[in-house]
């Protein structure tokens, strides 16, 4: 039962924060997707569980075993490097016997395994080949076959889709939840590519500048985003920034930069007169009959989707993507004035950030 | 009795196989991996850098004795300024000539330039006093080019320049030709459709790529030239640099002047290593313009003038000197019954045959301990186990004895051993791993630097013991640039004689024979027939190494 537990583990590289005080649980047979922007302390996460990085403080549970300071190979635990690392003077069956000798299997049950796993990855006919004769999804795939062969049932996986192009990325990702769930693995995903987390993951971890931001299933993530950050990274946003001029009970009514208001929903913690920042959906944005008006700038076919980008006084940006259905229907001319609104439930509060709206987003 | 072998090999593979399962155990441990750092660190400190300062240092009282003597200081001054003159020529001479040839290796796709790549390594393996002596034959006392008109120069600073030129030009070309192949073709291809010429793309795009490689290959030639003391001699005349002074001095029998010009040479040659090391990497190259001439300089009559000299270059002045001595003994030895004798085991045969054996052992005795100690170093410097400061001061400490002329450091062995009485065969194998492990230590580091450190992760997390991902991963992986390593290393074995000379006067290695035929009157042909007969063993030697090494490597061990 691979159950993974990480109790205030730190790690600095130089004058570096990689890691700050993070504490994390993952239950067996879960697939986690890590999430977060380049140098947020993914990777270093991820190597620590699996030994190839020590931490400078905190510890590491594998199983309910403390592992912290054992070596990796004792763990049970294969790490997957983005660029997959099999080793190039080994055929792919050889490269799925290392593993397997190293954890003490027979010659004749490393072949019967190597074969069973192979037939998972659907490699079979490929086994003697060298990795550089193998295509990209190929060696992906085999080096998952190599990972799977040792048993090990944590699944430590860095990026392993990022080295392959959009079609294949898709078809991959279905294959990998696949054979978590046969195989009931638990894993863990480094990625910071938000569809494939929210896709694949049973609970998601936003991660940045070292440290968990927002941790859960990833519907939770979506539609209940815990931060500024939270809602810029996961899915698409846009941010208005205002005061607030009316609390009745938690309906409250925010007032934006050029005049115009919107309603939300909050908590009790603001009140009236404080500054305040909504995000909202650019999806959870309707086209008409609202508080808002604007002039249309841009429209941004996009396939299954249309992204639309308005303008109000001031200079205020409004992104709205309407569905494919909706967009064919109506007639969306540039320079045409549209009303806008945002139902309330849609808004998310949060305090205005210290470093400003635009420091708090770009410094991602 | 086949049935009695085949058990006997079963139970040696068996016992192997146990050992192996044991260390891979062993490797596990940490305490285990770190007292192998520590006793890597502790053989270097204690066998390799210490005894070849101390021997020195404990004499520095009396090195001050120079300084009272005005005649004396400017000789010696005189001979250090020549040893640095002289090297800085030869390492820019190398690299300039050695490029050209390194370009047509790596770049050219013509047949037989795989016969021009392999004589690159042919004067390797000559014994570097032979060499010497080749070219004081060659250049003055037998020129063959008297058929048109050269009679044959007198021995003095050209010969020496000659000489060391000859002997580092390989190693030099060696290392352009790794590093040029393992820049992309894609950069040059992307410069020329850019609309620059190629001597323009060489210029802006590929040679400073290879700013590490041409600076490593200064580094060492300037070291080699430096250091190299033996061959030296034989062609000096009356030029006399570091190396030779000291051996004059040591002749006879002052220790002062020796301990002086040796430490200052050291200071000097530290002091400039660092310099370039520091400001080589600064260095830029101008690359804004592009000059009318370079169009010219690329038109194809003029590229292949500059292969040709390249290569006119290194058969004349390098391959040439290299077999020189043994082609002119050639007809002597064929018209002789000499060639019978050399394996009758008699006489002076019986002593050469023993002195091979003497050189093949202590060859791979330094060859063996040298790899188990500096792989745990290379491992060190590399992969900063000790941090970052550790490591680059063993980086730099372990490339010192490189620039110490070697009969400098086999007298201050024998000062620093002499006293506690080992035998004169533990001496030698001392003299030969100081003078070896900065050689073995860069290769080591360059063979860990160029695996990936994801190819260690992913063995390690599959479940790999730090041995086994090491031998089963890294080696193979690397295993060129190890085997390039451990051939250096042997042969710059076999080849040494300064230092053995300066350590031991009874125990004989097959080159400090061969330069005392060379010297005796009336052994000319016997010294030619050996030469050859060395040289000879050495290539059976390295064709039977290349291909145990191929064979074994390749499946999961």
């Amino acid at each position: 039962m691979p159950k993974v537990v990480l109790e205030k583990v730190s790690k600095k590289f130089g004058r570096i924060t990689a890691l700050n005080e993070i504490n994390l649980m993952l239950e067996d047979g879960e697939y986690s997707c890590i999430l977060g922007p380049t140098g947020s302390g993914k990777t270093t996460l991820l190597k620590i569980i699996a030994g190839l990085v020590e931490p400078d403080s905190g510890d590491v549970y594998i199983d309910g075993r403390r592992v912290t300071g054992t070596p990796a190979e004792t763990r049970n635990a294969v790490y997957m490097h983005q660029n997959y690392a099999l080793f190039p003077h080994l055929t792919v069956s050889q490269n799925i016997i290392f593993g397997l000798t190293a954890r003490g299997f027979s010659e004749e049950d490393a072949r019967r395994k190597v074969s069973e796993v192979l037939e998972i990855v659907r490699l079979r006919e490929w086994a003697d080949a060298y990795p550089r004769e193998l295509s990209g999804g190929m060696q992906q795939r085999a080096a998952l076959a190599r990972c799977l062969a040792t048993g090990a049932r944590l699944l430590l996986l860095d990026e392993p889709l990022g080295a392959l192009d959009a079609r294949l990325r898709l078809e991959v990702r279905r294959e990998l939840s696949r054979i978590a769930e046969e195989l009931n693995l638990t894993v863990v995903h480094v990625t910071h590519d938000q569809s494939e987390a929210l896709s694949l993951a049973d609970r998601l971890i936003l991660m940045r500048n070292g440290k968990i931001v927002q941790a859960g299933p990833p519907e939770e993530v979506y539609f209940k985003p815990n931060s500024i950050f939270s809602a810029y990274f996961v899915g698409e946003s846009i941010f208005l920034e205002g005061i607030i001029r009316s609390v009745n009970g938690r309906n409250v009514t925010l007032e934006l930069k050029n005049g115009m208001a919107i309603e939300a929903l909050s908590d009790d913690s603001f009140n009236m007169g404080e500054l305040a920042v909504a995000a909202v959906r650019c999806e959870d944005i309707e086209v008409g009959g609202g508080p808002l008006t604007g002039s249309l700038k841009e429209v941004n076919f996009l396939g299954s989707f249309a992204k639309l980008v308005f303008e109000l006084p001031r200079g205020l940006k409004i992104i709205v993507n309407i569905p494919l259905s909706r967009f064919i229907k109506e007639e969306f001319r540039i320079g045409a004035s549209f009303q806008l609104s945002i139902p309330r439930e849609k808004v998310h509060l949060f305090k205005p950030p210290s470093k400003g709206l635009a420091g708090e987003i770009e410094a991602v | 009795m086949p049935a009695v072998e085949t058990r006997k090999t079963i139970g040696l593979k068996k016992v192997w196989s146990r050992i192996i399962a044991r260390l891979d155990k062993l490797s596990e441990k940490k305490t285990v991996v770190y007292s192998l750092y520590f006793a890597s660190i502790i053989f270097f400190l204690g066998i390799i850098l210490l005894p070849s300062l101390l021997g020195i240092l404990l004499k520095l009282d009396t090195a001050m004795s120079v300084l009272s003597d005005p005649e004396l200081l400017k000789r010696s001054f005189s001979a250090i300024f020549s040893s640095v003159i002289l090297a800085s020529i030869v390492s820019v001479l190398d690299v300039v000539t050695g490029l050209p040839l390194a370009w047509v290796i790596a770049r050219k796709k013509y047949r037989w330039l795989s016969i021009v790549d392999s004589l690159v390594d042919f004067p390797l393996i000559v014994p570097t006093v032979i060499l010497g002596y080749s070219t004081l034959l060659l250049w003055c006392e037998e020129t063959p080019f008297s058929i048109i008109g050269f009679n044959g120069i007198s021995p003095g600073f050209i010969t020496v320049l000659l000489l060391h030129f000859a002997f580092s030009y390989p190693v030099v070309v060696r290392i352009l030709v790794g590093k040029l192949l393992d820049i992309e073709a894609t950069y040059e291809v992307a410069a020329r459709t850019l609309g620059a010429c190629s001597f323009t793309t060489a210029r802006t795009i590929t040679i400073p790529m290879l700013k590490s490689g041409i600076i490593a290959s200064l580094i060492l030639s300037f070291a080699r030239s430096l250091s190299e003391t033996g061959a030296t001699i034989m062609v000096a005349g009356s030029f006399e640099n570091g190396p030779v002074f000291i051996k004059k001095s040591i002749d006879a029998g002052l220790v002062p002047p020796m301990v002086f010009v040796s430490l200052v040479l050291i200071v000097f040659s530290i002091l400039i290593l660092a310099g370039l090391r520091l400001f080589g990497f600064k260095l830029k190259i101008p690359f804004r313009k592009s000059y009318r001439i370079e169009a010219a300089l690329s038109v194809e009559r003029v590229t292949r003038l500059r292969d040709a000299s390249a290569i006119i270059i290194f058969l004349f002045l390098v391959f040439l000197p290299a077999c020189f001595m043994v082609l002119s003994r050639m007809h002597l030895m064929l018209s002789s019954s000499l060639l019978g004798e050399i394996f009758t085991l008699q006489g002076a045969w019986f002593t050469y045959w023993v002195s091979v054996l003497n050189s093949y052992v202590i060859g791979f005795l330094t060859t063996l301990i040298n790899i188990v100690f500096t792989l745990p170093m290379a491992t060190i410097i590399v992969r900063r186990k000790l941090g970052g400061l550790v490591s680059r001061t063993l980086e730099a400490l372990s490339t010192t004895s490189i620039i110490m002329p070697s009969v400098a450091l086999g007298v201050s062995l024998s000062l620093f051993w002499g006293t506690t009485g080992v035998s004169d065969f533990i001496l030698v194998l001392l003299a030969h791993l100081c003078i070896t492990y900065p050689y073995m230590v860069s290769t080591m580091v360059s063979v860990l630097e160029d695996i990936p450190v994801e190819l260690e992760e992913a063995g390690r997390t599959l479940g790999g013991t730090p041995f086994k991902v090491f031998r089963s991963i890294v080696l193979p992986v690397a295993k060129y640039s190890f085997l390039s390593g451990v051939i250096l290393t042997f042969t710059r074995s076999v080849n040494e004689t300064g230092a053995t000379l300066a350590v031991s006067k009874t125990f004989k290695t097959v080159s400090v024979l061969l330069v005392e035929w060379v010297k005796a009157p009336g052994m000319k042909v016997e010294a030619g027939a050996g030469t050859m007969v060395l040289m000879l063993l050495s290539i059976i030697l390295l064709v039977i190494f290349r291909y145990i090494y191929t064979k074994g490597g390749g499946g999961v061990a």
